[in-house]
């Protein structure tokens, strides 16, 4: 099949010179010949239904998308507002309706990953892919924490060297009342795999969203990640690191929809671009009507190191809501003089300093993935490419 | 003579931002000797200690550095530290995602260009933080984050003891600490002082640090020149007096 | 001065927009035209235009016509532009009565007084009057330093015709958007000054501008050169009475900073609530150049508003301070755009913006890092206060940075009035809504005080206005 989509949409559009609206994808003819990850570990207590129709999959989301849409009845939105693009999807992702029709039309069945209301999974379920060359992967999966529980979900994905295809997956979660969600994603593709990851999920009140993201391979990544915080006092915490090398390609969407009383959202994204790679960053709070007592903070911290890159970031703030806290931060560029003087100071030439500071990010963010082997795995692929 | 000499600073003329901070500055120091730096704010204190040190946004107009019979005038920093020479920073950089005990190791790696056994080192860090009173845990902490002002200037501290350079600049290492730290500090300086027969420019303006060492030269810097040179005594007369007398000079 | 002003134009234009973006038709829709070639035609003719400048006019008709609608900013539906077109069409010989002046808008400008203002504290005045510009005043002994202070259509035919000509929207083609087109096709009045080399005016020179009629437009034109060295403070006020048609400024501002030389360029808007102001203001800055911006918005229904600068000279810099106060029914887009294209240039935008009574404030902005712009610094903060739940507030600030070396800084923050502080003011004795009002001027101090002191006395006077609702 051809794709042709647009995904990652800005929840406000700007100017259209900036290229920054939404970003076009394109790809011929792609076959794709597998539809689910591998489960290499499912603790006990941990439901995994394979091959499930995706509306009844989804069928959990349907309360709260009824809810939003009787909300934004008559809503002033933002100057240039998407948000009607995407009334159809019974549950926002951060990539959008393209990656739906992708998933409708490659015929893909969810796997539903769920436990028992009350439960407390310690291990984590564990999710993996390897690409082989001349292959193509599509899956997607529904996670679903319901009240009082708490579930960690880790998946990763690699490939052959001289992987060439499509690594596409699709991710919805449901994490009820007191729910805690722990979602980690780790990206380790060979240079030649282009990669969609698509989340989205809804947080009902006092549970919690928690992800750690490593986007570290693959030729373009796109990834997108939409959370609603429908519940009073849910809250979502997400730390991203990524790694651009070579010509490497990023465009990244995030979104936390900050709908309930008290919620809190906090997100870091952290990250290198060396060489010609290149990075779009989207990143908004959106803070709805009666969302009073609510906090976020989005910082992004991207190191530049070689004069070919390209760094391109919207930080929004959308506020309907007068009580609120929103605040975003941004610092780009290269190693301050500082924090070189202070290395050179101990020794440290210029070369190892940015080795060390480069390393010093990306483990920043590793060190939060709660499985020994994974953290060695994504200490190695460091060690090939640093 | 000079060969004696550990640091022979001659006739050092240094400007930063086309502002000339320095004038003509000359300054000598031995091996094992301990040096005090005294002036008024804005005397250029800081500015020697991180001329000395190679910070690129200073800039030497005239003059030379010799270092142990090198001429370190145009080296860069990082060979400066891996020649013997170390500052402790007034405000300490903080880098998420690397700990304390890795950035030092990395750093004796670099300097000394070979990798030190990974036991060994902990044994030495270990009873190396315990001198200086530190929590344990701050080696596995991520370098400066998060630590308090005293934390961090005992990290400066530790660096010191574990790096053991030749020559030691302490810029500021007092300032803002409670007495406790003051005294954990100095304690640790005397560590180093004893240790290493290492030499030490201690740049302050206080002399709090300074009750329970042992100083063998005190310089008084006013306005980029040394206006006053002495021994330990003059560190009394200054507190005393404070700067007045000079700067009337 | 600008010998290469054609060049460097063409190169920004070309880092600017060769990367355009091609969106598909679906996003748009396309305006029906409501100009004619015979409403320009009559309007040239009137104006008694130079052979190239009609020319002009009907190429950008043809581009206006041509041209799409932006999908990303505030509704311009209600915004007919049969109407306005009819106005243009049939304005000549307008006159106007001081006092017709809703008594609002004549508080507001009384108290600014521009003839008092002229006395005491302009170097001079150029007073706009709906289409044509009205009054103009010069101080001899700043005329006598060589500073050119006109009105547009005499430059057009006086000694500097060939200057106005070089760089008559050079800097905003009328490829830029639809309203720059239109306003290409349609423009009438404004001002033009250039203030020679080593010059330094050392007190501001005023504009003000008015639009007085029912559903008319003002599409006035202003051209400022600072050439090598020179120094000067510009200005501009604007005003307009409350009809029920909506009306139209579609003006455009042209600035060009020389070697060395300083602009700053103050803005006090203050239209009526039905004005749609989708103006275009833009400064190309050659060499050490300085290009100062201060604005506040509190007018208009509709703003579309990004002042926007490019550092095209190595080491120099853009300083953009903005306030912006959407009360109700006001939907005001503002911000500020900044291209670095030279090495060692610096910029810092800073702007407040307070939305209430359901009003819409809107922080747009970008910042651009070519990779040529080596050692470049750019700081952006942006604050924005909401005073109700009725508003909305949104902060939509863009970076695009093509090199390493550059360092740049962003914050933005929203929130809200502290009750802490609200209590602490009231526990003094403050009336609560004295209390509000005063933490609201705390909030815009960072902006007046960049004012010259009447200005920021009003401005202060604007505030105290809205948040009395007093509209």
């Amino acid at each position: 099949m051809n794709i042709d989509m647009r995904v990652n949409e800005l929840p406000a559009r700007t100017y259209r010179w900036l290229q920054l609206n939404g970003e076009d994808v394109s790809e011929k003819d792609i076959s794709f010949s597998a539809f689910s990850l591998e489960a290499v570990k499912v603790p006990e207590g941990v439901s995994l239904l394979e091959n499930v129709d995706a509306d009844k999959a989804e069928s959990i989301f349907a309360p709260s998308h009824e809810a939003n849409l009787k909300a934004d009845e008559g809503l002033v939105g933002p100057n240039g507002d998407t948000a009607p693009n995407h009334a159809g999807q019974i549950v926002r992702t951060g990539m959008g309706t393209g990656v739906d029709s992708l998933l409708e039309s490659a015929g893909v069945k969810a796997t539903v990953i769920k436990i028992a209301e009350g439960t407390v999974v310690s291990e984590p379920v564990m999710f993996h892919d390897h690409l082989s060359k001349g292959k193509s992967t599509i899956s997607r999966q529904v996670i679903i924490v319901p009240d009082n529980s708490e579930l960690t979900v880790i998946m990763d994905y690699d490939s052959d060297a001289d992987a060439d295809g499509i690594e596409a997956v699709s991710t919805k979660f449901f994490v009820g009342k007191d729910a805690t969600l722990h979602l980690v994603k780790v990206q380790m593709l060979g240079q030649k795999v282009r990669h969609f990851d698509d989340l989205g999920g809804v947080v009902m009140e006092k549970g919690k969203f928690d992800l750690v993201e490593m986007e570290m391979g693959a030729s373009k990544s796109y990834v997108g990640a939409y959370v609603s915080l429908l519940g009073d006092e849910s809250q979502s915490l997400n730390n991203t690191g990524f790694l651009g090398t070579d010509e490497q390609f990023y465009d990244f969407n995030y979104v936390a929809e900050q709908r309930g009383k008290k919620t809190d959202s906090m997100a870091t994204f952290r990250g290198v671009l060396e060489e010609r790679a290149s990075k779009n960053w989207r990143g908004s709070l959106d803070f709805r009507e009666g969302s009073s007592g609510s906090v976020g903070d989005e910082q992004e911290d991207t190191l530049l190191l070689s004069p070919d890159v390209i760094n391109r970031s919207m930080p929004l703030i959308l506020c309907k809501e007068e009580n609120v806290d929103g605040r975003h931060g941004a610092t780009i560029g290269q190693l301050s003089d500082d924090m070189l003087f202070y290395m050179e100071a101990r020794g440290i030439d210029k070369e190892t300093a940015k080795k060390i500071m480069v390393r010093a990010r990306l483990d920043s963010v590793a060190r939060m993935i709660p499985d020994e082997d994974l953290k060695n795995k994504v200490a190695l692929f460091l060690d090939q490419i640093l | 003579m000079s060969e004696q000499n550990l640091l022979q600073v001659s006739d050092l003329s240094v400007s930063v931002d086309e502002m000339q901070i320095l004038h003509k500055l000359n300054l000598k120091v031995n091996p094992g000797e301990t040096h005090v730096l005294m002036g008024p704010n804005g005397a250029g204190k800081s500015t020697l200690g991180n001329t000395l040190m190679g910070n690129p946004n200073y800039v030497v107009n005239e003059g030379k550095i010799i270092f142990d019979g090198q001429d370190i005038t145009n080296l860069s920093t990082d060979k400066r530290a891996a020649a013997g020479m170390f500052m402790s920073f007034q405000n300490p950089l903080e880098v998420p995602g690397i700990s304390l005990s890795a950035f030092i190791r990395n750093a004796i790696h670099s300097q000394t260009g070979k990798p030190i056994k990974l036991l060994a080192y902990k044994k030495l860090l270990e009873s190396t933080m315990e001198l200086l009173n530190m929590d344990p845990s701050y080696a596995d902490r991520d370098l400066n984050v998060g630590f308090s002002g005293g934390e961090k200037k005992k990290a400066e501290i530790l660096q010191l003891l574990m790096l053991s350079p030749r020559l030691a600049i302490l810029d500021e290492t007092d300032s803002g600490l409670d007495v406790d730290a003051v005294r954990t500090v100095s304690k640790g300086i005397e560590e180093y002082q004893k240790r290493e027969n290492g030499a030490l420019i201690i740049i302050t303006h206080s002399t709090k640090i300074l009750e329970s060492l042992h100083v063998d030269h005190t310089h008084v810097l006013v306005k980029g020149e040394l206006v006053a040179s002495g021994d330990g005594s003059l560190v009394e007369e200054i507190n005393a007096n404070g700067f007045e007398r000079f700067i009337k000079d | 001065m600008f010998d290469d002003i054609k060049k460097s134009v063409a190169d920004i234009n070309q880092s600017m927009y060769d990367f355009k973006d091609e969106e598909t038709d679906k996003d748009f829709y396309r305006e029906e035209a409501g100009f004619t070639k015979e409403i320009v035609e009559k309007v040239s003719t009137e104006k008694n235009d130079p052979e190239w400048m009609r020319e002009f006019r009907l190429k950008c008709l043809d581009i206006y016509n041509n041209m799409e609608m932006p999908n990303w900013g505030p509704e311009t539906d209600d915004l007919d532009m049969d109407l306005i077109s009819s106005y243009v069409k049939s304005k000549t010989g307008m006159q106007g009565d001081w006092n017709d002046v809703p008594e609002d808008i004549k508080n507001t400008f009384e108290k600014l007084g521009i003839p008092q203002a002229e006395r005491e504290s302009l170097a001079g005045v150029g007073a706009q009057y709906d289409s044509e510009l009205v009054y103009h005043n010069v101080k001899d002994e700043v005329a006598a330093q060589g500073v050119v202070y006109t009105d547009f259509e005499s430059a057009l035919h006086g000694e500097y015709a060939d200057m106005v000509r070089e760089h008559f929207m050079k800097l905003v083609p009328p490829t830029d958007h639809k309203y720059a087109a239109l306003h290409g096709a349609v423009w009438s009045g404004g001002s033009f000054v250039y203030v020679p080399k080593g010059v330094k005016v050392e007190i501001p020179l005023q504009s003000y501008f008015r639009l007085n009629a029912a559903g008319a437009g003002q599409f006035e034109h202003t051209l400022i050169i600072v050439d090598e060295g020179a120094d000067l403070h510009f200005i501009e006020g604007c005003s307009a009475p409350k009809y029920n048609v909506a009306n139209l400024h579609a003006g455009c501002v042209e600035l060009f900073v020389g070697k060395n030389a300083r602009l700053r360029y103050s803005t006090i808007e203050n239209w009526s609530k039905n004005m749609y102001n989708l103006n275009t203001k833009r400064a190309l800055v050659e060499e050490g150049g300085v290009m100062e911006w201060v604005s506040g918005s509190f007018g208009s229904h509709t703003s579309y508003l990004y002042p926007m600068t490019i550092l095209q000279g190595d080491h120099s810099k853009m300083e953009y301070t903005g306030i912006t106060f959407a009360g109700k029914g006001q939907n005001l887009d503002t911000g500020a755009k900044v291209v670095h294209n030279g090495k060692y240039t610096s910029s810092v935008i800073s702007t407040k913006s307070i939305s209430k009574d359901g009003g819409i404030g809107t922080y747009r902005s970008s910042v651009t890092i070519n990779s040529g712009a080596k050692h470049s610094k750019a700081v952006i903060s942006c604050d924005s206060l909401m005073l109700d739940s009725k508003s909305r507030s949104d902060t939509i600030p863009g970076i695009d940075i093509r090199t390493n070396d550059a360092d740049v800084g962003h914050e933005a923050k929203i929130g809200r009035i502290s009750d802490d502080a609200v209590f602490y003011l009231m526990s003094r004795g403050i009336k609560e809504e004295d209390a509000r009002a005063m933490i609201v001027s705390g909030f815009a101090d960072p902006v007046s005080k960049e004012l010259p002191l009447e200005y920021a006395v009003e401005m202060n006077n604007l505030i105290k206005l809205e948040m009395s609702g007093n509209m």
